[in-house]
């Protein structure tokens, strides 16, 4: 396919009313057909329907289009799908473009139509302008190697172990404790069906521990972790592996509510897992229970509902009543969860049964009072209206699972992201709910989210089957995206192979001249190389310095009124990008001034496109990564900080106020944290006002 | 002024740290305080009760006579290459002849001092007890001999020019540096208004190495806990012939490599931007590179490198001999020529910052970019490279 005449198919998705009530659809048809390179526009109520993609399809076959630019919602989530229908209608993936003109534009300018449609309208001429300048990419196929590493031996992880070990594939299972079972070990009994825990504990274990596919590593952890999917080398604490996937099921710890309602000290008041001893042990059962629930959850420094906690309390609950019919049983709640069909009727079966639910509220919680008539708890009685005193042989508290301390360091080692509460971060909380953004590494179980045994299983399976699909292939394609050097710019200094963290482009030595290379399985596609290369010998396919630029450059073209302000933002992929998309979905407002510009890392960010911008008439240049430490490609947002700050101090220097070049880090959870910071440095911009560089009436243009 | 020096050159990470600026500055505010890149020094000027930094550069300003700027190698847009007039290979004449370049140049300049020809060397020292390299103004041949010579570890050469012309009022100086040194001289001498006429008339010869970056100080003790070798043992930090490793050995005769990729990011930031590889502007440029074992190459480029090299000849302490590879010379020569790439994208980013503050420089930026980003990579290279031509199939230049 010729690549030099580039036609451009532009399709727009009204997305329901999610576009389509926010936004001028049929206006920014109209502008997108004016567009240079653009053979085609149309509208679609949705793109990514069946309809729409057939569609795309029939246009690109009808209309000879060589490029498709798709305006709806985010690549992070529908990209894959739109790439597939290219290919189906013989244009190559790489000569897509996505346009994301919902979660940035429609979803976060509510109340703004015009600006709204003016921002949609320059983010599709952004999106033209690359589409035009891409090009065709051959993807690389890589071997996946048909072992898996599970870690967690909970009973997610268990299962995810057995599944993978039924398909006829190698399974590493790593617990850290020198037993199997995790949390459901200290269980008595599981909701809504009343099964003993070890009767579904024991064969689990005893069929994991037999398995002739299954390696069980009891007593150990993973200490370092190299490589990529389908080859990753993880050194476990008994000696290294290499697997082809990784199956993260590592579970949560319970809360201990140290010191909240005298727990520690009166030892009648014990947490949920500890009743459960006790009506393990079956003797000397109290009489009198009170439970209280959401002790330390849904509280302002632990915002989440744990979710499982209130099954529990009436699961334990009616475990007594059934064996000491006559006992007291109150359960003390601010909300009862029992969501479901079964839970439901599980909830309604205790009430029958005489447990006596409640309410009590978070600015006036109950009071465990210990004096010389025993154990009493004192609450506000939300119906009488007055405070009353039960009397309690036991008092028992309903503690959230946290996330697992070791989190921290294991989501390092994987180089994947953690959400605010600390718990694993999957790739997307609606539609890929058991992987991560990284190849190759999946998530199952209470490591992404407190989660009952049923829930638990079935993520392990679902896990399971996502990591089997690469192995079962025994082949992947990677994405083309990567570096590729001009060996006639370089100059052999070396300085690319410095920041390279992944150790893919290395210094190639001749007798009479060195050049650096790139090795395109081992290269993840950050270009945080490219930027630092002082010649500019580099070049990341997809994301070329020509794409961007020309981004840029239309961005700042925008016909925004004199005194009004134009801000070009730079988002990495994983963590800001998927940050504003966040906005986008929670629905935070924010000024409409930004234009985002996706790069991979905000390490690709040259420094020298900031000036560009500047010069072509920008007010204000927003850059941001993910939080130090955290970054996709585990050190780009170093080097983006460095050269930011760097140019930050020297456009001082120039004449421009260093206040309009901003670096911000935003994490792929941080939604609110987006819309805000854009608030605010669009608010500081405007109190700067207009750059000095913009020349009046004309703006922009080479 | 040091003003252009600090946003065009030590802001920018383009300092070749050749001490020029330091020896030149006439006001004695410039000076190294870490490795990277001089600073200026704070003055402040206290009149009665009140006293307010002064802004010292004001007065260079004013005159016209920015001497640090008139210096530095790095604020001129473009090197040419220099003259040669002959090129050799040449080593110390003895029982135990030797090729080290360091070694070769001591016999060079001590016997151009026993000729007379020069009374003073600012040559590359070590001390011995932190290892740290030092500018050392060589008056006796026994200090010509002993200094350790340039061992690639950074040290502001030309900061030795205050010692040996100021205090010590030497007349007839050689100088042995880099190439960055070479030029900042080469830049002096060019200065036609005679206002650095006082340090150029001092300076009779110019010696220059063979250079291809030079490592930051505390690269030693990266080097030596790299290596598991105590700073203190180390005796010499070499390039293999190959050019790939770091030879390192120590005193006691043991000797480790490291892989010179790895120990590329211990080199100063400021080097990644010269592409003068054999000293251009030297009187006599002296290097491994091109020379068969047992050699190093020699290239004379003026009268006055030839006459002290002549002198060493005539006191049998040097033998030249004919057999230089120019082919390898110019492969490695072209190679960092290609460093030119990096220059032009500094120029561009200087122009470009220029831009913000000028508005008259607007268009002229905006021209250099699109000319570096439209017409470098963009859809002009596929006329240029056509593809599938019928005689491509027989040729693998491409």
């Amino acid at each position: 396919m010729k690549t030099s005449e580039p036609r451009v198919g532009v399709f727009i998705c009204h997305c329901g009313k999610n576009i389509g009530g926010y936004v001028d659809v049929p206006g920014l048809i109209k502008y997108a057909s004016t567009l240079p390179n653009v053979a085609h526009a149309e509208a679609n109520i949705y793109t990514c329907s069946e309809d729409g993609l057939q569609s795309i399809k029939k246009a690109i076959k009808e209309h000879k289009l060589n490029r498709v630019v798709v305006a709806s919602c985010t690549p992070r989530t529908h990209a894959k799908l739109f790439q597939g229908a290219c290919e189906e209608a013989g244009v190559n993936k790489y000569l897509f473009e996505f346009v994301n003109i919902r979660d940035q534009c429609s979803w976060v300018h509510m109340k703004e139509k015009e600006k709204a449609t003016q921002k949609a309208k320059d983010l599709v001429r952004m999106g033209v302008a690359k589409a035009s300048l891409l090009e065709p990419r051959v993807e690389l196929e890589i071997d996946v190697l048909p072992v898996a590493l599970v870690i967690g031996g909970g009973v997610a992880g268990m299962t995810a172990a057995m599944n993978l070990a039924n398909q006829g594939i190698q399974v590493h299972l790593v617990e850290k404790e020198k037993e199997l079972g995790g949390l459901l070990r200290g269980l008595d009994t599981i909701f809504p069906t009343d099964v003993k825990a070890k009767d579904i504990l024991k064969p689990l274990i005893e069929a994991t521990r037999n398995h002739p596919k299954i390696k069980v590593h009891l007593g150990s952890g993973l200490k370092e972790l190299s490589g990529y999917i389908g080859n990753f080398n993880a050194m476990l604490e008994d000696g290294p592996v290499k697997v082809g996937t990784i199956v993260v099921a590592t579970g949560a710890k319970v809360l201990t509510p140290d010191g909240l309602f005298g727990y520690g000290k009166n030892p009648l008041v014990m947490t949920q897992l500890e009743f459960e001893e006790v009506l393990k042990k079956g003797k000397g059962l109290p009489k009198s229970v009170v439970m209280i629930q959401c002790v330390g959850a849904r509280i302002p420094a632990r915002s989440y509902c744990s979710r499982t906690c209130c099954m529990v309390a009436i699961k334990n609950a009616m475990e007594l009543k059934n064996r000491n019919p006559s006992a007291q049983v109150y359960v003390l709640h601010r909300d009862i969860n029992t969501a479901g069909t079964h839970n439901e009727l599980y909830y309604d079966d205790a009430q029958a049964k005489g447990v006596r639910f409640s309410r009590y509220t978070l600015d006036n919680p109950p009071e465990v009072l210990n004096g010389n008539n025993g154990t009493r708890v004192r609450y506000m009685h939300p119906t009488l209206g007055k405070t009353v005193e039960i009397p309690a042989d036991c008092v028992v508290l309903s503690t959230p699972m946290v996330a697992n301390p070791d989190n921290t360091t294991l989501n390092k080692l994987l180089k994947v992201p953690l959400s605010q509460e600390g718990f694993f971060l999957e790739a997307h909380m609606k539609l890929r709910p058991v992987e991560f953004a990284t190849d190759g590494i999946y998530l199952a179980g209470s490591a992404k989210w407190p989660s009952s045994v049923s829930e638990a299983v079935s993520q392990g399976y679902a896990a399971a089957a996502k990591a089997a699909a690469p192995m079962k292939s025994k082949k992947i394609k990677a994405e083309a995206i990567t570096a590729e050097v001009d060996p006639a710019k370089c100059s052999g200094c070396g300085t690319c192979e410095m920041v390279c963290p992944y150790k893919a482009i290395s210094l190639k030595v001749f007798p009479d001249y060195k050049v650096a290379e790139v090795n395109a399985v081992l290269c993840k596609g950050c270009g945080t190389c490219v930027a630092t290369c002082p010649s500019r010998a580099i070049t990341q396919n997809g994301f070329t310095d020509r794409q961007l630029i020309s981004q840029i450059r239309e961005a700042v073209k925008t016909e925004l009124p004199q005194e009004d302000v134009n801000i070009i933002g730079f988002c990495c992929n994983w963590c800001s990008y998927a940050g504003a998309d966040m906005a986008g979905v929670s629905r935070f407002q924010y000024p409409p001034n930004m234009r985002i510009i996706r790069t991979m890392c905000s390490g690709r960010v040259d420094p020298i496109w900031i000036l560009d911008a500047f010069l072509e008439g920008a007010d204000g240049v927003f850059v941001s990564g993910c939080h130090p430490g955290d970054c996709h490609y585990i050190t780009g947002n170093n080097y983006s900080k460095e050269r930011i700050l760097q140019l930050r101090e020297l456009i001082g220097k120039y004449g421009i106020d260093p206040r309009r070049l901003r670096l911000e880090w935003v994490s792929a959870s941080e939604g609110a944290q987006f819309s805000e910071l854009v608030k605010e440095f669009t608010e500081e911009i405007q109190t700067l006002g207009p750059s000095p560089l913009r020349t009046k009436g004309k703006k922009g243009g080479v | 002024m040091s003003k252009k020096l600090e946003s065009e050159v030590w802001d920018l990470d383009r300092c070749a740290g050749c001490g020029a600026c330091v020896a030149t500055c006439s006001k004695r505010i410039v000076r190294f305080e870490d490795t990277e890149h001089p600073k200026k020094k704070k003055v402040i000027k206290t009149m009665g009760q009140t006293s307010k930094p002064l802004d010292v550069c004001h007065f260079c300003d004013m005159e016209g006579f920015n001497l640090c700027d008139l210096s530095c190698p790095r604020t001129k847009k473009e090197w040419p290459d220099g003259p040669v007039l002959k090129t050799t290979m040449i080593r110390t004449k003895g029982k135990v002849p030797s090729e080290e370049p360091n070694e070769i140049i001591a016999y060079l300049l001590s016997s151009a001092m026993q000729a007379g020809m020069i009374d003073g060397v600012i040559v590359t020292d070590v001390d011995p007890w932190t290892l740290v390299p030092y500018p050392k103004v060589a008056t006796s041949i026994s200090e010509v001999i002993e200094a350790a010579g340039n061992q690639y570890i950074w040290s502001p050469t030309l900061e030795g020019l205050k010692e040996a012309i100021y205090k010590k009022g030497l007349k007839r100086l050689a100088v042995v540096g880099t190439p960055c040194v070479i030029q900042a001289l080469q830049k002096m001498s060019e200065e036609d208004r005679n206002a650095l006429n006082y340090i150029m008339s001092k300076i009779k010869v110019r010696v220059g190495l063979f250079c291809s970056g030079i490592y930051r100080v505390d690269a030693l003790k990266d080097i030596s806990r790299a290596l598991g070798m105590p700073i203190t043992s180390l005796q010499t930090i070499s390039a293999n012939q190959k050019g790939d490793k770091l030879k390192v050995t120590t005193y006691d005769g043991k000797s480790k490599e490291m892989k010179l990729s790895d120990a590329t990011k211990l080199i100063r930031k400021g080097c990644g931007r010269c592409y003068d590889l054999t000293s251009e502007f030297s009187d006599i440029s002296i290097g491994p590179i091109g020379a068969k074992k047992g050699f190093a190459t020699a290239i004379i480029r003026t009268g006055a490198g030839q006459n002290v090299l002549d002198n060493a000849v005539r006191h049998a302490t040097l033998e030249t001999k004919d057999g230089v590879d120019m082919k390898a010379l110019k492969g490695a020569k072209d190679s960092k020529a290609r460093r030119k790439q990096a220059e032009m994208m500094d120029d561009l980013k200087i122009l470009m910052l220029e831009a913000l503050r000028n508005p008259a420089k607007v268009e002229e930026a905006k021209a250099k970019f699109g000319e570096v980003y439209y017409k470098g990579t963009g859809g002009k290279e596929e006329k240029e490279k056509p593809k599938g031509r019928s005689s491509c199939g027989t040729c693998s230049l491409c």
